[in-house]
Formats: structure tokens, sequence, C-alpha cells
């Protein structure tokens, strides 16, 4: 499997925050969620990816490309969509489409027509006059409309009503049909990639806490479900996080192998969610304990 | 590069318009005022600023600088874009006062070529600022830009009509017209340039 993204090392500080070493890769013709509580270094990957920002150290390849010397030509094969609205507030659709499709070699005019049609939005409004979730979907319209190899999204169905995140899913899970696409989705709805996503990246406080496909991360971890007195300083240590309760705890493990073996049939085991591999990792964490920090 | 250029024409169009209006109200003396070209270079310079404060309210460097196109082109349109448009509002005053028989051509083309001329030095200045300091440079200097055309531009160019402009009009008209108009664009052309790579610099320094 080819990977259209490959982010070694990056770094980035800020006075108050800094993405700590990155790297994972995005695998060509796969839908990649990119999860992590509000905060976490999404928007500043996704910006450091798109060269909004210059990393202090480390390298982006995108399309075996070098991010920076290759820019232009990247970009013609990236369909952008971003949470806050970049387009001209005081333009029609129409008038912003214009300008847009300039910029890219490959713009299709009918499927931006199909995509305005399926998403059901008005040409001749202007982008002020749209709802949040109809100027998501008009970005996902124009972002789909050159025939772009990566869509990069952040944070797209963030602040939206069910039924638009699930018409956006629909659109992206129907893109994805076509093998040689890929779909990059930050969120920290973590439900919409669970519908969605074949790979999931989970960031916290600026570190990768774990880049695998949807499947790896429900085979590796277990929530665990047990009485108190199964807890004690060697039990916990086999924990990513746990909350405890007056009639019990729960937690979860990423060595659920061993948790089986002790516990035997005293404990329920059960697969999580990926919220709760993301609460009990950032929340119940457990790092101190087990004597680590990222994995 | 172009399609900058016409992103910045249909985005500002209205703007575009309304500044056209009054230029042609001011060229044709319907608002009456001492100096129409100056007027009109004075308008020139604040359209850049209002563009630039257009700019930064759409927040539009993000998605620039997300389309296939460098920062080297953004900030070439941008160059691009506002000496056109002062040009156009120049010319468009300059035109009028020609054909209304306020201006003979030669006077017309000279004043026109002296107004580009101040115009440029102004966006030489402006855009490596604009590039550096952000948006906090648009929202400060509109504001004494503002009052400088308002207080003390027009106690200036009074000062300078009492006093005959301390003999300038005269030292220039004694000088040879060619080598001078020739050294005149020489120069404006190397400040432009400059001021380009700066701006290009420090544009490709920022983080969005």
């Amino acid at each position: 499997m080819e990977d259209v993204v490959v982010l070694d090392q990056v770094s980035k500080s800020y006075k108050d925050f800094r993405l700590n070493g990155v790297s994972f890769t995005v695998k060509r013709g796969y839908i990649h969620g990119f999860i992590g509580r509000n905060g976490a270094g999404k928007t500043t990957t996704i910006k450091l990816m798109m060269n909004l920002i210059e990393p202090d150290a480390g390298s982006i390849r995108i399309f075996g490309l070098d991010h920076r010397e290759h820019e232009k030509e990247i970009k013609q094969r990236i369909g952008f969509v971003y949470a806050d609205n970049c387009f001209y507030d005081d333009l029609t659709l129409e008038a912003m489409s214009r300008i847009v499709a300039r910029c890219y070699r490959n713009w299709d005019e009918r499927a931006y027509r199909r995509y305005l049609k399926m998403l059901d939005l008005p040409p001749k409004k202007k982008i002020k006059h749209l709802s949040k979730g109809m100027k998501t979907k008009y970005a996902i319209a124009l972002a789909l409309s050159h025939n772009a190899d990566l869509i990069a999204m952040d944070e797209p169905t963030s602040g939206l009503d069910p039924v638009v995140r699930r018409e956006i899913l629909d659109v992206l899970t129907d893109v994805i049909q076509d093998e040689e696409k890929t779909i990059f989705f930050s969120t920290h709805i973590t439900s919409d990639l669970e519908q969605v996503a074949d790979y999931i990246t989970f960031i916290h406080d600026g570190s990768i806490r774990f880049s695998l496909s949807k499947d790896e991360i429900f085979e590796k971890y277990t929530l665990v479900k047990g009485g108190l007195d199964l807890l004690d300083a060697d039990t916990r240590r086999l924990f990513v996080g746990v909350r405890e309760h007056s009639y019990g705890f729960e937690g979860l493990t990423d060595r659920p192998t061993e948790v089986r073996r002790l516990f035997r049939d005293q404990a329920i085991y059960e697969k999580p969610t990926l919220e709760e591999v993301m609460v009990y990792t950032i929340k119940f964490g457990n790092d101190a304990a087990r004597g680590e920090t990222a994995r | 590069m172009l399609t900058l250029v016409y992103k910045d024409l249909i985005v500002q169009r209205i703007v575009i318009l309304t500044y056209s209006v009054v230029t042609i109200l001011f060229a044709t003396q319907m608002l009456s005022v001492d100096a129409p070209l100056v007027i009109v270079a004075m308008l020139a310079m604040a359209f850049t600023f209002a563009s630039a404060a257009h700019d930064d309210r759409a927040n539009s460097h993000l998605l620039l600088n997300s389309l296939p196109v460098t920062r080297r082109e953004i900030v070439t349109a941008k160059y691009v874009y506002h000496v056109a448009a002062s040009l156009g509002f120049v010319g468009m005053a300059a035109i009028a006062r020609t054909l209304l028989g306020m201006m003979s051509p030669h006077a017309a083309l000279s004043q026109t070529l002296i107004t580009m001329t101040v115009i440029t030095w102004y966006l030489a200045i402006f855009f490596p600022m604009y590039y550096g300091l952000g948006p906090r440079f648009v929202q400060v200097g509109m504001i004494v830009f503002f009052v400088t055309i308002m207080t003390i531009a027009p106690w200036a160019y009074n000062v300078a009509v009492k006093h005959n402009f301390w003999g300038l009009p005269e030292l220039i008209a004694s000088l040879p017209a060619v080598p001078l108009y020739l050294l005149l664009a020489a120069a404006t052309f190397a400040l432009l340039l400059v001021s380009w790579r700066v701006s290009v610099w420090l544009y490709s320094r920022k983080s969005f």
C-alpha cells in the first residue's frame, strides 16, 4: 500500500504548546481519521501538511514529494476543508467557484454541479447567507470537484447537526469507492470515524498515541469491568486508564491477554468505542503508574 | 498569478466601482477641490488600506495559501493588482479632465506619470509594512492615514503652495526632461523591486 502522506519526526513549538516529533503515514485509498481533544494538535498538524506553518524540525512528504519544495504541484492534488469558513462571504457560491476553478488544472464543472445538487446548495446564494452546515458542504463540494487525490479535512463535522453530518459521511464514503482517493479527516467526534474510517491516528498533548487500522485498535484495546478487589498496584499497570466507582471499576487495557489470564471470568470484557479509547487515555490515563508517556 | 488578480477584481468589484465614481466626481470638479489629482492619488492610497482590511476580515490568507499558488505569486499579484487599480483611478481622472477640456493631453500624461510615481512609492512602503506587521498595521495605519489626509495633508499643501513649493517646480523645470523622467522611472522601478523582494521574504515566513 502506497503512503500518500508521510510525517517524520515533525515538531513545532509555540509559547504554550508543542507538537512533539509527530510521525505517522496516511495510506492511499482509505479514510484516515485523526482524533484528539480540542487543542491536542490536530489543526497544527493539518496546517503543517498544507504548508500554512513551517515545522521547526522533521520532514513531510506528500505523494512522495517534499511538501515545501513541491508545494504547488502537491496542492493541485489536494482538496481542503477547514472548520472555519475561509471563503469570501460577500460572493455567491457561483462567483467563488469561478475563482477556485481557475486555480486547478483538473477542475470538473460537471462534478461540481453534481455535488451542488447532491448537497442541496443554491449557487446564486451568497456565502454569508449559508448556515454553518451548508458552508461545510460547499467546501466539500469544491474540494471534490478538481479530481483531488487527497482530501484533507479539519473538523468538517464539528458543530453540525446529525443529519448534515450523516450526509457528509455518506459523500465521503461514496468518494472513497474510487481506490485512488484518500481522505484525511480530523475530528473530536469519534462516532463519525467509527462509521467510516479505516485508519485512526490519535494525538494527545502534541504527541501521537497511536496510528493504527481500526481493526488493530479494536484488537489491541479491551474494556474491562470488574470489582474493585481486582485492582492493586500490579494489575493497575495493565491498564491504559482506569475509572473507579462505588460498585467497581472500568478500565481500558492494551494488554488484554494478560488481563484475561489474571481476571478470568471475574471481569467482563467488551470491545471499546473510539470515544472510550480516547477518554480512558486522556481523562483516566495511567501513564504515571505504568512509567511511560507516549506510545 | 493572473487568477489571483482576477480574484481581487471579483471580490472587490463593488469597492472599485464606488472608488471609480468618487474619482470621477473629484476629477470633473463635481466635488470641488483645489488639486483633483492629489485627491485621486489619496483615494488610490486609501483603496489599498481598504483592500488589505477586507482581506484580513475575510481570513483570505488561509484560503489563498491552501490553493495551488505560491506565496511569491500571492505577493506579486497584490503588487500588480494595486499598481493596475491605481493606474486605473488616476488614468480615469486624467482622461475625464482631458475630455472636458480641463487639462491638455500633455499635462494629463505628465501629471498621470508623476501621480503614479508617488502612488508607487507609497505602495513600495505599504506592502512590506503590511506583510511584516499584519492586520495591526492596517488598523492603526488606516486611522493614521485618514487623520493625516484630513488634517496634516491640507495644512502641508497650503504651506507648500504659500511658499511656491520652495522653488521645486522651477528646479524640476530647469532640468532636462527626458533624463529626469528616466531617472525617476528607474528609481521607482528599483524601489518597487526591492519592496517586492522584501514582501515576498516576509510573507514566506508567515504562519496561518
